[in-house]
């Protein structure tokens, strides 16, 4: 065998082993990744409304937050690609299919600038806007219109998406009559 | 000779002020002191286990195809700190965002494999790992300390001070604070080796 054979067999023996060991090390942590990501996106769901006390009914897509036996919030999880990565987003809805608050579940953009749509300067507009108008620009919004991220515009148009997207989810989960299937 | 292989890392050779590797993680993480901590002790875990492995086999690596399995095991290193950060530390991990797994390009990692690990015995390498990967992260601690606090007023996310200038916590800061304490140490440098000569 050539040494340029033999040196592919190393390589494939390398990469073998590397993804068998790390196969044994996603088995080992993978419940608690999900525990911890179950444990996130409870926190974001309590985050989103604006009462508290309120018992929560998961219908799988969307969430019911109900008091007594009568729902007064929904929430649901709006998913898009944005610039590095997909982003999660977790949205609040009135009985009206208003917007209460929205909260970012997952993203890993750009540190500085498409990161920035953590912080609440930025996420706090979608609070009171209607999902199925809520549209990105450059500056001076108003009305249903967001503020871009100044350089950040695809992170901001991704979450804008999936603010949408989640909107369209809990449509079709209760139809337009308001009561869940 | 021993001890050189294991000091060399901390200040002589230091990876950040001496040899300039590694510099964008480290002006990337070094705005608040956990993350440049976290960073720290992350890098040094790859870089240990990656400087064993390479020398361990040093001899049966075969020298052209030598870059594709470093990476190969740096990599696997690095996604191994990955997903046990994910499960246990998550504020941690996501703070690191997408610096973990630039880790796996980190010039430090792939330079001491090439230049030292690949050369020399299991032990030396070990140490030279470790001497290295404790320069960087004390290197990290002492950027972000100045970053945090002059630019944050924070240490560790407690306050300290309510004076702050963001321009610390801003890439430029990041820049100027790393310029002024590589000159520091060049500074220091000059002024040791006048003294013992």
């Amino acid at each position: 065998m050539s040494s340029d054979a033999k040196a592919l067999f190393v390589l494939l023996f390398v990469a073998f082993l590397s993804a068998f060991i790390l196969g044994i090390i996603y088995k080992l942590t993978i419940n608690k990744v999900h525990a911890q990501e179950l444990r996130q996106k409870n926190l974001a769901l309590l985050a989103v409304i604006p009462e508290s006390g309120l018992k929560l009914v998961d219908k799988g897509k969307i969430v019911l937050f109900e008091k007594g036996n009568k729902v007064k919030y929904y929430a649901a999880i709006g998913a898009a690609p944005g610039y590095n990565s997909v982003l999660q987003i977790v949205v609040g809805f009135t009985l009206q299919k208003k917007i209460t608050a929205i909260h970012i579940l997952s993203e890993l953009e750009t540190p500085g600038l498409g990161a920035n749509s953590e912080k609440p300067v930025f996420y706090n507009q979608y609070a009171g806007k209607d999902p199925q108008k809520i549209y990105v620009v450059k500056r001076n919004a108003k009305g249903n219109e967001i503020n871009a991220i100044t350089g950040a515009t695809i992170t901001s148009r991704a979450v804008t998406k999936s603010v949408r997207r989640a909107c369209k989810i809990l449509n079709k989960e209760i139809g337009n009559s308001g009561e869940a299937k | 000779m021993k001890q050189n292989n294991f000091l060399k890392g901390l200040i002589k050779e230091n990876p950040i002020f001496v040899q300039v590797l590694g510099l964008c993680p480290t002006l990337a993480v070094t705005s608040a002191v956990v993350n440049g901590i976290t960073m720290g002790v992350a890098t040094t875990f790859v870089l240990f286990g990656s400087s064993s492995l390479i020398s361990l086999f040093r001899k049966r690596i075969p020298s052209k195809m030598r870059m594709p399995i470093y990476i190969v095991i740096v990599a696997t290193f690095v996604t191994i700190a990955a997903l046990f950060m994910q499960a246990y530390f998550p504020p941690l991990y996501k703070a690191l965002g997408i610096f973990l797994p630039l880790i796996v390009v980190n010039c430090i990692i792939l330079g001491r494999a090439e230049t030292f690990a690949s050369k020399n015995n299991v032990s030396q390498s070990m140490l030279d790992a470790l001497g290295m990967g404790l320069g960087f992260t004390g290197a990290l601690i002492l950027i972000s300390v100045i970053r945090e606090i002059i630019g944050n007023g924070t240490f560790f996310n407690l306050h300290i001070t309510n004076f702050k200038t963001l321009f610390f916590i801003l890439p430029p800061g990041a820049f100027l604070t790393m310029a002024f304490l590589s000159a520091l140490f060049k500074y220091i440098g000059q002024k040791k080796e006048k003294y013992y000569a």
